[in-house]
């Protein structure tokens, strides 16, 4: 009887979640996605455009030309952005066109089909600035290793666009490749952008105006990437209630768990018209924002030393266990020279 | 549960004076000569018992129907031995040591004094014998002369006093008529005068709730007389749980009706052996849900929250316990439930789409306590009667999933709350023509995974009633509720700790009179509901929290309605009921509203902010009811319905399902009600003496206003909850066929229902239409009960149901930071696979001796026989380059054993 109970107990907490076969309709005609963002920080200024055309029954997503690409101001004063010939355009900030705070921006593409896009006119606002990154490394229940949460704090201004938060994670570590019994090899430094399908956005438009408050704006469980150094690099953008929704769906329909109070897919919204055309459907959003980036390092020695994932320890005879204990270039976003931050 | 059940026990209640002999009669009009079925095996031994509670076994112990005339049996007590013979030959015993005789009435088995039986191939003889019976059986033969004193010629005046014939308290209101008219009606005392001439008299007494009393006077002075009443015996659990007639689908009037049958309850195969309604209500055609474990219900395409769901007079905000697994009621402390779909009468309101109303037990003159154990839960139930004139019944119900779950290794497992519990309470007293009641009801739910997130929800009834009975034809019903339903959502990860919260309160109060005359029914209310809800808050549950308290201002609303209606046979193949619902909606301040610029419901367009106070907006939507009956023969009617309904309060979700924190919206200044017209037209037809019942309807609704989400909507605590709505129509339509067999060894019911539902809504699909979350076209129930032996019943129940659409990525793109997002189908394009399950559950009762003190049983049940991993939903998952990955989400994916036990004793 006791087994019973346990048996059917477990089958009632543990349901079922297993691939089946569903034909969905792939569509067969590619929709274009723009996507845009003027990132203005203490040293720069800048517009990047990326134009990609959707993938369709038999062709995957892949990146587009266009005939030309535009940032226009208020004025209407227009400039053309210069083309990376990989799908991106970007235009950075010159005397006679400068990206200010309080004022308003929007893109204008014509495509080689010879059809007009444009987004709605974005505002730029000035956001509020890092006051503290911090980490804390806390042990959960059975995990011997922990966690290290990264907690951001930073102030709320009154103002509605500048209270509320999008956090770019980014993370780098020391890596050195190592065979088994072989002495150490190449020193790689990798950074690369972690937490990308799920943004950590805040709204803190309910916090009482020019009120500091910490938040956490992402956890990582203490493992190799641990061992030799890491830092975490905090992207902090100010947003307005538009592009908040944007990201918010954006998130929800990333981050999919199937669950049965979970709402339903949508379409993620757009500012973005076809203006010779606006029946046809464009995909893609456009804004503006200011940022403010800190960084904080990790020692080893500060979250319980950590080990290395090369060489493996005695027992495991595969000399290379992962490709980056042979060649730790593979590592994404790793190169062999350190990172002008990096201690 | 048939008419002539209903007789029957209201014979095997010892009634001296069977006044029903004739109904059974009428109702056995049709059949042929009798057999006796099967001629099945008795076995007994029966020492010093009278020949009335021999038979009366017998006739249980071989599903046999035996009638007998109480007068005719001798009083004398036997020692009877049956020994595995058949019934014919026990009733040959029987008759050969009395004066008795075995005869065939009009296909029933009746014994009969040898005089009268001999009569056996003379149908009329016997119905002469039987009609002569009930006449003497009520001594209006039997004459009394009361010469008291002052003895005139001419008229003289009987005092008379009306008591319990049982306690001897006095009636008030009992209606007593003279040889069939000139009524008067007993005082607070119970007295009444009349004048009576020297002739002979017949006086009759009415009471509801006591049998009818009659006798012949002859005054020849003042007197005085006491007319002692008997109650109408209490009526069986089994009778009362479907006290209609079984030719009653064919002969009521009212279309869309379906009634569920209490009894049956405990045999049908369900989920961890859990009795429910709501999961009896799916099986009626026309009724859908959205998947295993979903709370609520859809009737005739219909969202979840347009189902009034009224317990008494109470209505209820959630049916579910552990989040849709289990339904709120407890089936121990449930008399009787209807499914009233679509084209309701116009004593209900205030949904679209369908009216459950389940009334609960009445409590027992004897002391009575139920146990019912299952895997995961307990009920128990104590019926006390006070006195003669009260009683007292309270059932509890809770699960012991808690302790369960510390015996997992898995901590998230281990770290898992799951519970319910629930407690009704009723206590009920008559006085005389008045029958008061106060009842109770309280529920608590909790759910927590691994500390992550949790529910937590309650609700709170209770209601009073006073029902008075005016005259034999007329009665009042007044009754009054209070409800507080509290949800609460709680995230409980860390830095945003904090629970969401819903809540609504209310106050109603209903006036209800009936009135009968002739074959005429009418009746006329008038009903209100006071409604104070809070959309939401947020509050941190930790100072750490980053979550601010936020919340939304209560909204209030009056819901009023004045109602009407009348059945009346028109013509003799024509009866109609047609009634009317004149309902207002105030929505009552102060509250504050944004001004949007052209009515356009954006963000983007909020202008301004304004207080509202008072009833700063009214709705007024009169509501026309009416239902036809045409009978084309006494077994096949046709009828014809038509509702308007309309509902001022809504339930706000955009998932699957709702949740229990899923907030409920009043109608207000910019979000109007919603309102729907139904018509439905069936054609009904029983066969072999009601054993057969078949059932062809067919429905259509316009839903003229119905709201549905933006993408991506947000619904927690927001202020402009109006800018994530778009408003648009509805369609739905569907045929419904059913076939249900009664009786015999082998018996069972079959549905199926084809339908279509769909929206259009101006900003969802380019404002084409759109199929709505539970548009599933074919449903299909079949339930097969097995008797090999009287104590054990096999059931079978197989359910099929069409996938219902979903949307699916149909493309995709690398977003600015390498992140390949998809992009969706049209809402509801695609549609998941279909569901379908077979159930089994076989029922042992230990004892079939209804006489006995301790009954137990026991249900074995599998619930998804051949592990079907029926989807709940569908999500999609990047497979290989970014392909989805369709993956189904079942929530009962396998074979599901489980037991329970029962345990009455009285």
């Amino acid at each position: 009887m006791y087994r019973f109970i346990l048996f059917s107990c477990f089958v009632l907490l543990c349901s079922c979640l297993d691939p089946i076969e569903l034909k969905s309709p792939l569509t067969s005609k590619a929709i274009l996605v723009i996507n845009g963002k003027i990132t203005k920080t203490k040293t720069f200024s800048k517009l990047r455009v990326v134009f990609v055309n959707s993938s369709t029954i038999d062709k995957p997503s892949s990146f587009v030309k266009v005939k030309v690409a535009n940032v226009i101001n208020e004025e209407q004063i227009s400039k053309e952005l210069i083309d990376n010939n990989d799908g991106t355009y970007d235009f950075f900030e010159t005397p006679d066109f400068k990206f200010e705070f309080n004022k308003k921006y929007k893109i204008k593409i014509i495509s080689n089909a010879n059809d007009v896009y444009e987004s709605t006119f974005m505002q730029l606002n000035a956001g509020t600035n890092i006051e503290k990154l911090s980490y804390e490394w806390y042990k959960p229940e059975n995990d011997k290793r922990g966690v290290v949460r990264a907690k951001v704090k930073t102030n709320t201004t009154g103002i509605a666009s500048s209270s509320i938060f999008n956090w770019e994670i980014i993370q780098s570590m020391k890596f050195t490749d190592q065979l088994w019994g072989a002495e150490p090899g190449k020193i790689c430094y990798a950074t690369s952008k972690v937490d990308l399908l799920k943004v950590a956005l805040y709204d803190a438009t309910n916090v009482p105006p020019n009120t500091s408050f910490e938040y956490n704006v992402s956890e990582k469980p203490i493992d190799s990437r641990f061992a030799e150094g890491y830092y975490f690099t905090i992207v902090q953008e100010s947003i307005d209630a538009q592009t908040h929704a944007y990201y918010l769906a954006r998130n929800a329909l990333l981050i999919r768990e199937g669950n049965i109070f979970e709402s339903p897919p949508g379409t993620i919204p757009s500012n973005i018209t076809c203006v010779n055309n606006p029946e046809q459907k464009v995909l893609g959003y456009f804004y503006a924002t200011s940022q403010d980036t800190a960084r904080i390092y990790i020692d080893p020695s500060d979250v319980g030393n950590p080990n290395r994932q090369c060489p493996m320890p005695p027992g495991e005879i595969n000399p290379c266990p992962t490709r980056a204990c042979c060649d730790c270039l593979t590592l994404k976003g790793s190169f062999l020279y350190k990172p002008h931050f990096w201690k | 549960m048939s008419m002539q059940l209903i007789i029957y026990s209201e014979i095997k209640n010892k009634f001296p004076l069977p006044l029903f002999l004739v109904l059974i009669i009428l109702s056995y009009c049709n059949k042929g000569f009798a057999q006796i079925n099967n001629n099945p095996i008795i076995t007994g031994n029966y020492e010093n018992q009278t020949l009335e509670s021999i038979i009366d076994d017998i006739s249980e112990k071989s599903h046999q129907k035996i009638y007998y005339l109480k007068d005719q049996l001798p009083l004398s007590k036997l020692d009877l031995t049956f020994d595995k013979i058949q019934l014919s030959a026990a009733l040959d015993k029987i008759t050969s040591t009395t004066d008795l005789k075995v005869t065939n009435y009009r296909g029933e088995i009746w014994i009969l004094s040898k005089l009268n039986a001999d009569h056996n191939n003379d149908q009329d003889k016997i119905k002469q014998i039987i009609d002569r019976a009930e006449l003497i059986s009520n001594n209006t033969d039997d004459i009394i002369v009361l010469n008291g004193q002052n003895q005139q010629t001419g008229k003289n005046v009987l005092k008379g006093q009306i008591i319990d014939g049982s306690d001897k308290e006095a009636i008030i209101g009992a209606t007593v008529s003279i040889n069939g008219k000139g009524v008067v009606v007993s005082d607070e005392d119970g007295n009444f005068k009349i004048k009576l001439d020297n002739n002979t008299n017949l006086i009759e007494v009415f009471y509801i709730g006591y049998r009818t009393f009659k006798q012949r006077i002859q005054l020849l002075g003042e007197s005085t007389y006491v007319f002692a009443l008997d109650k109408e015996a209490k009526l069986l659990d089994e009778v009362t749980i479907s006290s209609v007639s079984n030719d009653v689908s064919v002969t009521e009037t009212q279309v869309g009706i379906n009634r569920i049958d209490i009894k049956s309850l405990e045999k049908l195969p369900t989920f961890l052996g859990e009795r429910d309604v709501v999961k009896a209500v799916l099986y009626n055609p026309g009724v859908s849900s959205i998947g295993e474990g979903a709370s609520g219900f859809n009737v005739r395409g219909g969202n979840v929250d347009q189902n009034l769901i009224i317990q008494d007079d109470a209505i209820l905000f959630n049916s579910s316990h552990a989040l849709g697994f289990f339904s709120t009621f407890n089936a121990d402390f449930v008399k009787n439930a209807t499914l009233h779909k679509s084209t309701f009468g116009s004593q209900y309101g205030g949904r679209l789409s369908s009216v459950l109303e389940v009334n609960t037990t009445e409590g027992s003159d004897r002391l009575k306590y139920k146990l019912n154990v299952s895997i995961l839960s307990a009920t128990g139930t104590i019926e006390l009667p006070i006195n003669k004139k009260s009683n007292f019944i309270v059932s509890a119900r809770t699960t012991y999933s808690n302790f369960i779950f510390k015996l997992f290794p898995q901590s998230a497992v281990k770290n898992s709350e799951a519970g319910f519990y629930d407690v009704n309470a009723k206590y009920n007293y008559r006085k005389g023509k008045n029958y008061y009641s106060i009842s109770g009801y309280n529920s608590a739910d909790n759910f927590n995974y691994n500390n992550d997130f949790g529910f937590n929800y309650s609700t709170k009834v209770l209601q009073a009633s006073w029902k008075r009975q005016m005259s034999e034809k007329s009665h009042n019903k007044f009754s009054i509720v209070w409800s507080d339903y509290i949800s609460d959502q709680n995230d409980l990860l860390n830095q945003l700790e904090s629970k969401f919260r819903t809540r609504i309160k209310y106050v109603s109060a209903q006036n209800k009179v009936n009135l009968v005359w002739g074959k005429t029914l009418a009746s006329a209310g008038i009903s209100s509901i006071f409604y104070d809800v809070s959309p939401g808050s947020f509050s941190p549950l930790e100072s750490s929290s980053q979550r601010q308290y936020e919340s939304i201002e209560n909204e209030k609303g009056l819901e009023s309605a004045l109602f009407a209606s009348i059945e009346k046979p028109l013509a003799k193949w024509f009866d109609v009921v047609a009634g009317i619902r004149l309902n207002h909606f105030g929505a009552i301040g102060p509250n504050q509203s944004y001004v949007y610029k052209d009515d356009i419901y954006t963000i983007n367009n909020i202008v301004d902010s304004i207080n509202l106070n008072g009833m700063y907006k009214s709705y007024f939507n009169p509501e026309l009811r009416v239902s036809s009956k045409i009978t084309l023969n006494k077994n096949t009617t046709l009828k014809f319905g038509y509702a308007k309904t309309t509902q001022y309060i809504n339930q706000l979700f955009n998932s699957d399902t709702p949740s229990p924190s899923s907030q409920w919206q009043l109608s207000n200044h910019i979000l109007k009600p919603v309102n729907s017209n139904n018509f439905s037209a069936g054609i009904f037809k029983n066969l072999d003496n009601n054993n057969w019942e078949l059932t062809l309807e067919s429905y259509y609704r316009k839903i003229n206003k119905i709201y549905d989400y933006k993408d991506f909507a947000d619904l927690f605590v927001n202020p402009h909850i109006e800018t994530e709505l778009l408003e648009g129509t509805g369609l739905s339509q569907g045929i419904e066929i059913s076939c249900k067999k009664n009786n015999g060894k082998l018996n069972g019911y079959f549905a199926y229902t084809y339908s279509q539902t769909s929206y259009k809504i101006d900003g969802i699909n380019n404002g084409k239409a759109y199929k709505s979350n539970f548009d599933k076209p074919h449903n299909l129930s079949l339930i097969f009960n097995y008797k090999p032996i009287e104590r054990q019943t096999l059931t079978a129940n197989f359910v099929y149901s069409t996938g219902r659409p979903t949307t699916g990525p149909v493309s995709g793109y690398i977003d600015q930071d390498n992140v390949f997002v998809y992009i969706y189908s049209a809402r509801n394009e695609l549609r998941i696979p279909s569901t379908h399950r077979l159930d089994l559950s076989m029922n042992f009762a230990r004892s079939h001796n209804k006489a006995a003190r301790l009954k137990s049983s026991w249900t074995v049940t599998i619930y998804n026989v051949y592990a079907r991993k029926n989807p709940f939903s569908v999500f999609y998952s990047r497979g290989f380059k970014n392909i989805p990955q369709a993956n189904r989400l079942a929530l009962v994916g396998t074979i599901f054993p489980s037991i329970s036990f029962n345990l009455e004793f009285q």
